[in-house]
């Protein structure tokens, strides 16, 4: 089992990003603070919501739709180490960010967040 | 003719028998070194980890130098030992320790997040509608990985599993 571990909100990270797994916080070469936006490179990774369409056919066609993630690469002293940016600078946060929270609410089955319009639609073998 | 060869292979086992314990031995201790220690291949079947593998049909090769976590880098896929059940499982390493994951899926209400412990990995199927991983049972030691997938096998067909899904993001920040 895992030791217990503290969450904290997105709108945290900054803060929580300087601080390394020993409770210290963390040197970087010049002795600046972290900063995510200017120090940290920005990657992007898709995963998928899928969905087997039709489960009882052996050939069933599975749709899938993209929701895209946010990572920062980060280093300081001690090496690299990759922060999840999603929930802070992503479509989501855009959203907060604007009011237009409507959308993430209309469909919760989906997550709204990088959903896009059109579906994949991959024909696999079940 | 054949009968006699086969007859004098026999005879030769049979009339040395500590030979072929040996023998037999050595193909034992080489084979357990291979599959323990090098690689190893087993079926995959399941919506996890959809559209990336197919849900039957396909086999995975395992390199079993990556066993509990060594070498692994966020975005691996890993075979491991499931936490909760005595079954292996397939997911994608989205944290390390000291690396800082979302708990939930994106889009969902819950925006929180935690720092992955020490000792410990974040592992996420690529079918977030269908998968049971971290965001279920919480961060998982690396001493349950049991290696990292290299490859993938289909009839006829051989793929190595891309090295790196992570892709550069050239967009400027929404904050």
């Amino acid at each position: 089992m895992a030791p217990p571990c503290r969450s904290f909100p997105a709108s945290d990270l900054p803060l929580a990003v300087q601080v390394g797994l020993n409770g210290k916080l963390r040197k970087t070469d010049d002795g600046r603070r972290i900063d995510l936006v200017k120090d940290c490179e920005l990657f992007e990774f898709v995963q998928y919501e899928c969905l087997v369409t039709r489960p009882e056919v052996r050939n069933s066609p599975v749709e899938c739709w993209p929701v895209q993630r946010l990572f920062r690469r980060c280093q300081d002293k001690k090496g690299k180490f990759t922060v999840e940016t999603t929930a802070w600078e992503g479509a989501t946060a855009a959203a907060a960010a604007t009011s237009t929270k409507t959308e993430l609410q209309q469909d919760k089955s989906v997550p709204s967040f990088g959903k896009q319009n059109h579906s994949v639609e991959i024909s696999k073998s079940v | 003719m054949s009968g006699r060869q086969f007859g004098g292979l026999l005879g030769d086992l049979l009339g040395h028998p500590f030979r072929t314990v040996i023998f037999a031995g050595k193909f034992l201790a080489f084979t357990h070194l291979f599959f323990e220690y090098g690689i190893q291949t087993a079926p995959a079947q399941g919506p996890s980890m959809l559209p990336t593998f197919e849900l039957l049909g396909q086999w995975l090769v395992v390199s079993r130098r990556h066993r509990f976590g060594r070498n692994v880098e966020v975005g691996d896929l890993v075979a491991y030992n499931i936490p909760v059940d005595e079954n292996v499982g397939v997911k994608r390493i989205l944290g390390l320790p000291g690396d800082y994951i979302m708990l939930d899926t994106p889009g969902r209400e819950s925006q929180a997040m935690i720092q992955v412990p020490q000792g410990h990995c974040w592992i996420v199927g690529d079918n977030l509608a269908a998968s049971r991983d971290s965001r279920y049972f919480g961060p998982v030691p690396l001493a349950l990985i049991r290696g990292k997938v290299v490859a993938t096998i289909k009839p006829f067909h051989f793929q190595w599993v891309e090295k790196n899904p992570f892709h550069r993001e050239n967009r400027s920040p929404a904050i």
